[in-house]
């Protein structure tokens, strides 16, 4: 082994580490672009079913309102809220 | 040996220098492929493509009330709209999307067939996004999608003054929706993408920024009992055919605001049937001036002061005076009255001589303690703070009328403010709508003991024979005062047109909750304040007392057994 093999063996091996450095940043920058993609249609499916989620909210306010609640007391159910002047109420 | 060895070098040598050359060409060759033969190809996918930045959506938090029901919910709805230029080719499948989306195919026909010259046509505007994604399957040339964001207000009109709304880009533009818009409208994010030509969307190629939510914001308000507040103020509106009307109801113990409503009124959901003039909340933009609501305050002065003690009487007669020139008058000559008898009967004569009875100073004193001319701290949007005329100004004719309400003005949020502080034995409290403001230590204003015994003498205002007996509540004790005041106009009062303000505190024994009711200009046959305000106190509280699951404190008490010279029980 002379200096000169030493120094070649030295760049080789320098060359390689480039190599795998190189080959590592075009899997890294692949597998980021493949990772947000994945990450970019799970949103999708967070956003989706959030609408859903509001819009039930929404429907669940509106069907249980003081107003659709009355309504059904009031008018499909026949039942009556007692006036004040005909409510007593006890003292204990 | 040596032949041999020199033979395989060599061969080594040309071998590699051979495969270096094919590479080369090799090189050369896909260049020329790319740049010659390639090109038109190439060139028009760069042209299909390019990167943008697009805004990444963030949601409008929502509002929700005390108990966590939705009061504002942002959802997203997506629009078709079509190219018309490539839709009309699409005419095969147009039976198929008229049917998904519920509308005859002659409607299509009709929305294309006058804007063919267009190249931009809404066809439906805020679907669902669930019936938007099967519109887009369909695969229709020149049939887009766009998304936007819609707000729903559950409790439509019932609290629409308090909430406001919000413009077709999800900002705030009214009410707590203006006022906490920083706060629920997030941060939008940003992200870069590769996109096509018609900017429908292809790849996400980086974050540049994520979008950061709008927080959701809770509020004190009872949904329960602003609607019933709502219901009964509306009812009564319309009874007496009132121009306008506010009913204000704070908790006592927290400072909590229960319920603000309004008439008229207005549903923060229909954009098109939106008034401007309708949109003010007028319990806390619009003042008035509060009549005989203030006269509680004048004999907390005055026991304060110690110009009279809770026992005291004070002769009313002949039933008029005259201060400074003006003449003062009862409905009736009332003989001598007690305190408690001047509250019952509104004397403005005995109100007047209580109050002249004291220095000016001792008056503003107390009123600003109580927050006349201060706003209420809950920072409402436009809120008004109400008027009153500093002491040294005033003229002796100032003093007296102020003792029965005029000259200064209020905001309905600021008089139930003023009626809860003598419900929390005379201390300050700190009024907010927002759920996570807790409640403070807050000044006492009024000391406890004038404070309870002004509670006291106002049950007999509720008793038979006071001018606030139809506010009466079956089962509860109930303190308040009514107040009817002529409405000014140029020049002076209007003889024939009023306010009527019922203030009221539930259950006097121990007042939970402070409500002020106040109906401006009522044209029918009634118009008093115990006529037209206090049964909407009456029937709001006949059903939220209840409730809350306060307990029943007992009936009204006739006038001669209320003893005030003690602490309310």
């Amino acid at each position: 082994m002379n200096a000169l093999t030493k120094q070649l063996l030295s760049t080789l091996m320098l060359g390689g580490l480039v190599m795998g450095s190189a080959l590592a940043v075009v899997t890294n920058i692949d597998s980021r672009r493949e990772l947000f993609g994945k990450m970019q249609t799970q949103r999708e499916g967070r956003d989706l079913v959030d609408a859903q989620w509001r819009k039930l909210l929404l429907e669940r306010a509106a069907l249980s309102s003081q107003v659709s609640v009355d309504r059904v007391a009031l008018q499909r159910l026949k039942m009556k809220l007692p006036e004040p002047d005909s409510t007593v109420t006890v003292t204990f | 040996m040596g032949r041999w060895r020199f033979s395989v070098a060599q061969s080594r040598d040309w071998t590699l220098r051979g495969l270096i050359l094919l590479a080369a060409f090799g090189l050369a060759y896909r260049a020329f492929y790319l740049q010659v033969i390639e090109t038109p190809f190439l060139q028009d996918m760069a042209a299909n493509r390019q990167v943008r930045t697009l805004d990444v959506h963030a949601n409008r938090g929502m509002i929700r009330s005390r108990n966590g029901e939705p009061l504002a919910v942002s959802t997203a709805v997506d629009s078709l709209w079509v190219d018309p230029l490539l839709f009309v080719t699409q005419r095969q499948h147009w039976p198929k999307l008229a049917r998904l989306l519920d509308m005859p195919t002659s409607e299509l026909e009709q929305k294309i067939g006058s804007r063919l010259q267009r190249r931009f046509v809404y066809l439906k505007r805020r679907l669902t996004p669930q019936l938007a994604a099967e519109a887009d399957e369909l695969g229709i040339k020149g049939l887009y999608l766009q998304r936007e964001y819609r707000r729903y207000y559950p409790t439509a009109e019932v609290s629409g003054h308090l909430l406001g709304f919000t413009n077709i880009d999800d900002q705030g533009q009214e009410g707590i929706e203006l006022q906490y818009n920083r706060l629920l409208s997030g941060q939008a994010g940003r992200t870069r993408v590769v996109q096509d030509l018609h900017r429908r969307w292809v790849q996400p190629v980086e974050a540049i920024s994520t979008a950061v939510p709008g927080s959701d914001l809770q509020l004190t308000l009872d949904s329960r009992l602003q609607y019933l507040a709502y219901q009964e103020l509306k009812a009564a509106v319309h009874q007496h055919r009132a121009e306008s009307g506010s009913a204000v109801v704070i908790d006592i113990a927290t400072g909590d605001l229960l319920a603000m409503v309004n008439q008229p009124s207005f549903n923060p959901n229909e954009t098109a049937s939106r008034r401007p003039a309708h949109f003010r909340n007028r319990a806390v933009t619009d003042v008035f001036e509060p009549g005989s609501t203030i006269k509680p305050f004048i004999v907390a002065a005055a026991l304060q002061a110690g110009t009279y003690r809770a026992t005291s009487w004070i002769d009313t007669d002949p039933g008029y005076l005259v201060v400074g020139g003006h003449k003062i008058s009862d409905h009736r000559p009332f003989g001598p009255l007690t305190l408690e008898g001047i509250l019952q009967k509104s004397s403005n004569v005995g109100a007047v001589r209580i109050a002249m009875g004291l220095d000016p100073q001792q008056i503003e004193a107390l009123l600003r303690g109580v927050g006349v001319g201060r706003a209420s701290g809950a920072a409402f949007i436009g809120e008004s703070s109400g008027l009153l005329v500093p002491a040294e100004n005033w003229r002796k004719v100032d003093q007296a009328t102020l003792s029965f309400g005029y000259g200064l003005s209020v905001t309905a949020l600021q008089l139930t403010r003023a009626y809860a502080i003598l419900g929390n034995h005379g201390r300050d409290l700190n009024v907010h709508i927002i759920a996570a403001e807790s409640a403070q230590m807050m000044a006492q204003v009024i000391s406890p003991q004038v404070a309870d015994q002004v509670v006291r003498m106002m049950e007999a205002v509720i008793a038979p024979g006071g001018t606030g007996s139809r506010a009466a509540v079956s089962g509860y004790r109930i303190a308040g005062k009514t107040g009817t005041a002529h409405l000014f106009k140029k020049g002076g009062y209007d003889k024939t047109r009023y306010v009527a303000t019922f203030a009221g505190l539930a259950p006097a024994s121990a007042p939970r909750l402070a409500m002020v009711v106040t109906i401006k200009d009522p044209k029918g046959e009634a118009f008093y304040a115990g006529d037209v305000a206090a049964p909407v106190f009456s029937r709001f509280m006949h059903r939220a007392l209840p409730l809350l699951k306060i307990p029943a404190d007992g009936e009204v008490v006739p006038s001669h057994l209320i003893d005030v010279s003690g602490a309310a029980a």
